[in-house]
């Protein structure tokens, strides 16, 4: 037996917008003969059920006109498809040379260069992409994230129940070091506290997150089947919820974010069902080729929201706060191949500072020890050579000492005049001053006066 | 003392020295060679598109020339604002898309950076707006998907065929 079916490369260049329905399927070219053994392997895809569907439509409306003016119908069609096929010589924009491409990508605002993204040239393709990785795109209210999102496209699936679940690990993780800190006793009855008046809660809003995730699920994979058993010439007849979005995605391609996370500059935002807050998981995981990332306003309650950030070279946070749970955190979601880290403004709370010994030197400092001992290994940074603390930052040794715990190749540390937590104390004998700056460039002895190694 | 250029088509046009100095290409050529007075020939530009490209630099030969450096500025500054088009310049730039190429592409080569940027901004005025299919049918963008690509596209399709 053998069936007809169209080529895979056939049949795509013709816009269905351009001409009507009947010319559209009688434009179709003729069809190509495949063994049995060829087509079950080439019919296992839904891309090949739909040119066949197409086909089929087209040749029960050339069967419906075999016998009216067949002739005259396809030489028609026929010279009307050779017409369109005709490409003028150098009217092609992927004829430009490269540098030429990536002005004109300059120009354009990122809705354009997402559409630049999904036409089918690769090469244009490849020129939005760098287009977007070059540009900085600041997030600074809930509808430029909406529409940044939408460009993303494909979300991940369960995001709302994996945002749940980090905060259900970060939030046990609470039990751990209350015994480190105030006792057995007390994380016993903080314990039950939470089995008592969390769980029931907790499960709830999982359920509820869950539940809205299977039907993101179910409705994206009904999309899918839709467009995959649908004529591919018509996918862009649907609505763009509708569609599945061609690779590469905008927010896969975005290497350079701000996120602001707060409407006041001062002071970062909080509570657990903050807007900002709830969207940054989302946000992180859209973009996992993020090398520099900006986050403005962020609390100590926003950390365990950040999604995994493989290839994150360089960390600003602005008027944030970090302590250590926070910095665990960022170690373990994006400390691998950070190497800066510019901290303006906002607060890092170091452990428990017992006393300032002789020659202003700390004793007795808790930190980075218990708590790491208590629920495992400490996350390290270990690609992190510089560190920026710019502006009134609130960050006294301690809070300093949590970084230097984590950064065992750090070689730079620089601190401006106004943090002065730093300044008025021996840290200050360490550093060179450089204009308004202070700049610590040996590190070891830093940690030496530590005895850290 | 005028400049001879010679397009790939051997028409010759004479033109001002200034005029000529607006591309790059040719200032430094007439710096390198001096004023030889023998036609220079440009075997990249067309007649009809030089003889565009001289209208441009005949309008433009009193603008003052930018630095790399206030060019690279001008740049930036400029970035993003594609309808910051002078009203002589959106005329002149009223082409048809092969021609708009052709000048794009001789302003490239001839190092015309004003017209260079014209060209550009026209074309990311043209592509501002419109749908992907749009694009594809405005430029003539084939479906330069390769085989292992569309294979891949297959692949990925292969589990709705299974469920």
């Amino acid at each position: 037996m053998k069936l007809r079916v169209l080529s895979p490369t056939e049949g795509t260049d013709v816009d269905p917008r351009s001409v009507d329905s009947s010319e559209l399927t009688s434009t179709l070219p003729p069809p190509h003969i495949r063994t049995p053994g060829e087509f079950r392997q080439w019919v296992k895809s839904w891309i090949a059920l739909s040119r066949m569907w197409q086909f089929y439509e087209g040749e029960i409306v050339k069967h419906r006109r075999r016998h009216v003016k067949k002739k005259s119908i396809l030489s028609r069609v026929w010279g009307r498809r050779e017409k369109k096929q005709k490409l003028v010589p150098h009217a092609k924009l992927v004829d430009l040379p490269p540098e030429v491409l990536h002005q004109i990508a300059s120009y354009l605002p990122p809705q354009d260069l997402a559409h630049l993204l999904q036409t089918p040239s690769p090469f244009l393709s490849r020129i939005a992409q760098a287009a977007i990785a070059r540009r900085r795109h600041e997030i600074t209210s809930l509808a430029n994230l909406h529409t940044f999102l939408a460009y993303g496209g494909r979300m991940p699936l369960f995001y709302r129940t994996a945002t749940m679940i980090l905060f259900g690990r970060h939030f046990l993780r609470l039990v751990p070091e209350a015994r480190c800190l105030l006792g057995v006793g007390y994380a016993v009855v903080l314990a039950w506290f939470m089995v008592l008046f969390y769980t029931v809660p907790f499960l709830v809003v999982i359920a509820i997150y869950c539940t809205l995730d299977i039907a993101t699920l179910l409705t994206r994979t009904t999309a899918s089947l839709l467009l995959h058993t649908s004529p591919i010439m018509t996918t862009h007849h649907f609505p763009s919820f509708f569609r599945t979005p061609p690779r590469p995605s905008y927010t896969h391609t975005v290497r350079d974010l701000c996120f602001t996370g707060t409407t006041d500059p001062q002071s970062p935002s909080r509570g657990l069902l903050n807007p900002w807050a709830s969207h940054l998981y989302l946000l992180t995981s859209c973009c996992p080729n993020l090398r520099s990332l900006h986050l403005v306003g962020c609390s100590l309650a926003w950390w365990f929201r950040l999604a995994k950030l493989d290839r994150l070279k360089v960390l600003r946070l602005e008027v944030c706060e970090l302590d250590e749970t926070g910095m665990e955190i960022l170690a373990g979601s994006c400390g691998q191949v950070v190497e800066r880290i510019v901290l303006v403004g906002g607060e890092v709370r170091g452990g428990d500072v017992s006393e300032e010994g002789p020659n202003g030197t700390y004793v007795n400092m808790n930190i980075g020890t218990q708590s790491g001992s208590a629920s495992g290994p400490v996350q390290s940074f270990p690609a992190l050579t510089h560190v920026e603390l710019q502006s009134r930052i609130t960050v006294e040794p301690p809070g300093l000492k949590l970084i230097l715990d984590r950064a065992p190749n750090l070689s730079t540390i620089s601190f401006s005049a106004e943090c002065k937590g730093l300044v008025s104390t021996f840290v200050r004998s360490f550093a060179v001053e450089k204009g308004d700056q202070f700049v610590v460039k040996d590190v070891e002895a830093l940690r030496n006066q530590w005895n850290i190694t | 003392m005028p400049v001879v250029l010679q397009a790939s088509d051997n028409q010759q046009f004479t033109i001002e020295k200034a005029v000529a100095e607006r591309s790059m290409l040719l200032k430094n050529m007439l710096e390198d060679v001096g004023e030889a007075g023998e036609p220079i020939p440009l075997p990249n530009v067309a007649g009809s598109i030089l003889k565009k490209v001289i209208e441009y630099c005949e309008h433009h030969k009193e603008d003052p020339v930018p630095s790399a450096e206030e060019d690279k500025d001008a740049f930036e500054s400029s970035r993003r604002k594609a309808d910051d088009i002078d009203e002589w310049d959106a005329q002149f730039i009223k082409v048809g898309n092969e021609e708009l190429f052709e000048i794009i592409l001789a302003a490239n080569y001839l190092d015309i950076k004003p017209l260079l940027d014209l060209g550009c901004k026209t074309v990311a005025n043209m592509i501002k707006g419109k749908t992907p299919e749009q694009i594809r049918e405005m430029f003539n963008i084939e479906n330069d998907f390769t085989p292992e690509e569309e294979d891949q596209i297959r692949r990925e399709n292969e589990w709705a065929a299974d469920a």
